[in-house]
């Protein structure tokens, strides 16, 4: 056991209260590098640690946190939460996972990323910059060429006897760069985040965020209108995962308890269209892959829709426990944060279809290539959406000319049953929340000249 | 805090393998977040923020390494290792640290460690009843409480030594409306850099009314219109679209690294004679004010387009290195776990001539935003985008049926050209703003402004 391990076992041993108490570590290692022209412009690297504790006294639940982790710290933190549980009213929701389970896992960590030294990890930095810009002439600058890594080590251990560790790693690089033809400046995008550093590809990053940008270039301005919509797969991830993996999902039960989701009542009901499900599948690498929640609960493999059907309300255990039902193990909270619901590494199921053929599906309409105002243009509770976007027309089955200054307008509910295809290209290594093949969606409202 | 000694061990020591700069920066924060959630205390988590960090500049590139619960030993630690990062053929002067004494510009009368948490909890429940009380339509409400109390120590190369206290306070209300099959939300949240007596300039149950007013005028909007038209934006929160639209691309950040549409502009026209645009880090108790930024300097006020030339950028150490343009007081970071760059403070434009009735009068067919939400830009293209909260139409100069669920778009280094008039009454709005260093306190503030040429994405056709 890490020495970690050990002072959290200690100071749950030594607490000086009958109370349920539990404790959540997590510490990390991390490296950044960004290069600009040629060089290495910033060079960063954190060792960083905090603790939180939860204490239950009765059916009331506190929090603290702290950063210096030392045995005082820990044990003013429990007392500290203890003492905010007594200004708390009762709540039959608050509990701590009762288990005396213990085990230690590492299947998240990266089975290269100790052996590379800081020069290689500013060389592949620099590469990325230096192929974007080898890419192409119009490429005229690399704002962020960034390569970054992390090492982390998660500990939930409570007073029942619980004992879940894990250390994971993962990488990951982009670039962020502009494209100018004299006239137009458009900028580019591409992230690549992986579990070992082999596999980071940057000839690969640099070329897709280069044809990112260049592709926008000279775009045209359209009329509004209702126009049949393709989104690229990383807009639909983002989208989907703005409505699915975040706090305010309509599919986790805490939501749905206080009325603020569309799905209350609906499981079992057809939410979507039929050919499509929706599922979390935790053994999948992504940006968000862990072997057990932030309660120390396990994370499984669940289906929150089967062919278009709700199946699964999402849960942690105090959302379960007001339900009368058991946590689904999709806990979550950082040291100093309270409890909320998330996703492992949820995704859209993908077809066998290529993203072509939703092209030629579609005849004419729009293909988003890239939306902004995701944190703003959307209302969780609601469903509905109004997000700044840039892409291209569809012609005859075919993609056309650039467009710009759109926004596309509709509501996630609605989407979902408006699904008429998907094709077959998710990407689990990206940074959003959620994983999406490109969509095909019957219309949508877009707001041009 | 260490010793003057220390500091100085700490900087000759980062600096031992070259370096045209260094700065230490040491916080322990004391962070409090208030939860009420249906009806009831849902959270209450108090804790401590504790760590340093040590960054080194050497032309225009830096190192910055940091780490939390760092003790002597651990800084000592940092110091050596922030040094074996640098290769660097020169060493700048190593200034004699002298401790900066100053008095507090932004006196704070109560301060939050001494209130007691039943006090604190009260705040929340007077919020979450009024809202409740203005109609029998609110059905949900959440309050925020925050207080932050952040200790620093700042020690640069350059011989500064500063401690100070930054303290803020806000309370954030989000009411949920509902009518039949009909839910939406109305959000009010102002804080400032004031103690518990943020309550006396704001009642919990004026903020609470607020934020319950526009989630009932939510609910009996229609869906916003479609399409390019003019827009008058009310003040306070309304200036988010200079934030957005312009001000990132002022910053250090992207002018440096030749990122900004506004790259070698200075002094020349652009934006309409009629905007002047500010970012003061001096004004008393507000939201995004401080005695110094994050390198140790003085907040200042910088007048960043005076009659539509553009005047200044904002500038930390490592971007004056990069630009050869003075710092402005603008380094800002969430906390040590970033290394501080040029952010906004309280960023606004300066009142102008017009009345609100008159912006409205002169458009026959438009967009009056009394509320926004957030937003975000892309500086190399100042491409921005944002979401309003509480909309209506303007027909025939006059204001018409509520709204709801539009976005705006544009381009902000055409939006400021299109700014065609500039209202009076100047007010501040309260937000984070997240950027390379982290999530910040930053005040957008604005008169009512009318601007044409904005795309107007609702759900209507």
């Amino acid at each position: 056991m890490s020495r970690n391990g050990e002072l959290v076992k200690k100071a749950l041993k030594d607490k000086k209260f009958d109370e349920a108490a539990e404790i959540y570590f997590s510490s990390s290692s991390t490296t950044n590098i960004k290069a600009h022209d040629g060089d290495i412009a910033s060079f960063s690297f954190a060792d960083t640690s905090g603790l939180g504790t939860r204490v239950v006294s009765g059916r009331k639940m506190g929090l603290s946190f702290t950063e210096m982790v030392d045995e005082t710290n820990i044990a003013d933190a429990l007392g500290k939460a203890r003492e905010n549980a007594g200004y708390l009213p009762e709540d039959e929701g608050c509990g701590l996972f009762e288990s005396r389970e213990e085990k230690t896992y590492d299947r998240f960590k990266s089975a290269d990323l100790h052996k590379v030294t800081i020069e290689q990890k500013k060389e592949l930095a620099l590469k990325i910059e230096e192929y974007a810009r080898a890419y192409d002439k119009r490429i005229i600058n690399v704002p962020e060429a960034i390569y970054s890594d992390v090492t982390n080590e998660r500990i939930v251990a409570n007073s029942y006897g619980l004992f879940k560790a894990e250390t994971a790693s993962l990488c990951y690089a982009y670039a962020y760069l502009m494209a100018s033809d004299g006239n137009d400046t458009e900028v580019g995008f591409y992230f690549q985040g992986e579990k070992n550093f082999a596999d980071l590809d940057p000839g690969k990053i640099a070329r897709l965020a280069a044809e990112d940008a260049l592709e926008k270039l000279g775009a045209e301005e359209i009329d509004s209108g209702r126009y049949p919509v393709i989104f690229s797969a990383s807009t639909a991830s983002s989208l989907l995962g703005a409505f699915i993996n975040s706090p305010g999902s309509a599919f986790f039960g805490e939501n749905i308890q206080k009325g603020r989701s569309k799905l209350e009542g609906k499981t079992g009901q057809a939410i979507g269209a039929s050919h499509i499900s929706i599922i979390d599948d935790p053994s999948v690498f992504s940006m968000g892959a862990a072997s057990f929640d932030d309660e120390g609960v396990d994370a499984a493999k669940q289906y929150l829709v089967r062919d278009g059907v709700f199946e699964s309300v999402i849960h942690n255990i105090y959302s379960a426990k007001r339900s009368g039902e058991e946590t689904t193990g999709n806990g979550s909270r950082g040291y100093s944060s309270p409890l909320s619901t998330k996703l492992f590494s949820p995704y859209l199921e993908a077809s066998e279809r290529s993203e072509e053929s939703l092209f030629a599906e579609a005849g004419d309409g729009i293909y988003i290539t890239s939306v902004e105002g995701l944190h703003a243009g959307l209302n969780q509770i609601s469903g509905d959406f109004s997000l700044a976007a840039k892409g291209f027309l569809i012609n005859n089955g075919a993609k056309g000319k650039a467009i710009k200054n759109i926004t596309v307008a509709g509501n996630f509910f609605e989407l979902l049953k408006n699904i008429v295809a998907v094709a077959d290209n998710n990407r689990f290594n990206d940074y959003a929340e959620f994983s999406s093949p490109s969509i095909y969606v019957k219309a949508l409202s877009v707001s041009g000249k | 805090m260490y010793s003057q000694e220390f500091y100085n061990r700490l900087l000759s020591l980062a600096l031992k393998n070259g370096g045209d700069y260094a700065d230490i920066f040491v916080e322990d924060t004391n962070d409090t977040v208030l939860l009420f959630d249906s009806g009831k205390v849902k959270s209450i988590n108090t804790g401590l923020i504790a760590g340093a960090g040590i960054r080194v500049i050497m032309g225009g590139k830096s190192v910055y390494l940091y780490a939390s619960n760092a003790d002597e030993r651990k800084l000592l630690e940092l110091a050596e290792t922030v040094s074996q990062a640098v290769k660097y053929d020169k060493t700048g002067n190593l200034g004699e640290l002298t401790p900066l004494s100053f008095s507090n510009a932004h006196p704070i009368q109560i301060l939050p460690s001494s209130v007691d948490l039943k006090d604190k909890l009260d705040i929340l429940s007077r919020a979450d009843s009024a809202a409740r009380d203005k109609s029998s339509k609110i059905q949900e409400v959440m309050v925020r409480y925050w207080d932050n109390s952040q200790n620093v120590t700042i020690a640069t190369s350059e011989g500064r030594l500063v401690q100070d206290r930054r303290i803020r306070t806000r309370l954030a209300v989000t009411a949920v409306g509902v009518d039949g099959e009909k839910k939406e939300t109305g959000f009010f949240g102002p804080g400032k850099a004031l103690g518990f007596e943020l309550f006396d300039r704001y009642t919990p149950e004026s903020i609470a009314e607020e934020a319950a007013r526009i989630a009932l005028v939510s609910l009996e909007a229609g869906a916003a219109p479609q399409g390019k038209m003019p827009v008058v934006m009310d003040n306070a929160f309304g200036g988010v679209i200079f934030h957005e639209a312009c001000g990132h691309a002022l910053e250090a950040t992207a002018v440096a690294d030749n990122a900004s549409v506004f790259c070698g502009k200075l002094g020349q026209q652009i934006a309409n004679p009629i905007v002047t645009a500010i970012d003061d880090g001096t004004l008393v108790n507000e939201w995004g004010s401080q005695n110094f930024d994050d390198e140790g300097m003085p907040m200042q006020k910088n007048v960043l387009i005076e009659k539509g030339i553009l005047k200044s950028f904002m500038v930390d150490k490592l971007g004056s290195l990069k630009m050869d343009h003075p710092v402005t007081g603008s380094a800002r970071k969430q906390s040590y776990k970033f290394a501080p760059t040029s952010r906004m403070t309280n960023t606004f434009i300066a009142p102008g001539e017009s009345s609100l009735e008159d912006m409205i009068g002169s458009i026959d067919n438009g967009l009056y935003c009394r509320n926004m939400g957030g937003g975000s830009v892309n500086p190399p293209t100042t491409d921005f985008n944002f979401a309003v909260a509480e909309a209506y139409l303007i027909k025939n100069g006059k204001i018409d049926r509520p709204v709801k669920g539009a976005s705006l778009i544009g381009k902000g280094a055409d939006i400021i050209k299109n700014i065609e008039m500039v209202g009076k009454n100047l007010d501040y709005g309260t937000g984070m703003c997240g950027s390379a260093s982290g999530s910040i306190p930053a005040n957008v503030g604005q008169p009512p402004i009318k601007v044409t040429g904005l795309v107007v994405g609702g759900q209507e056709g």
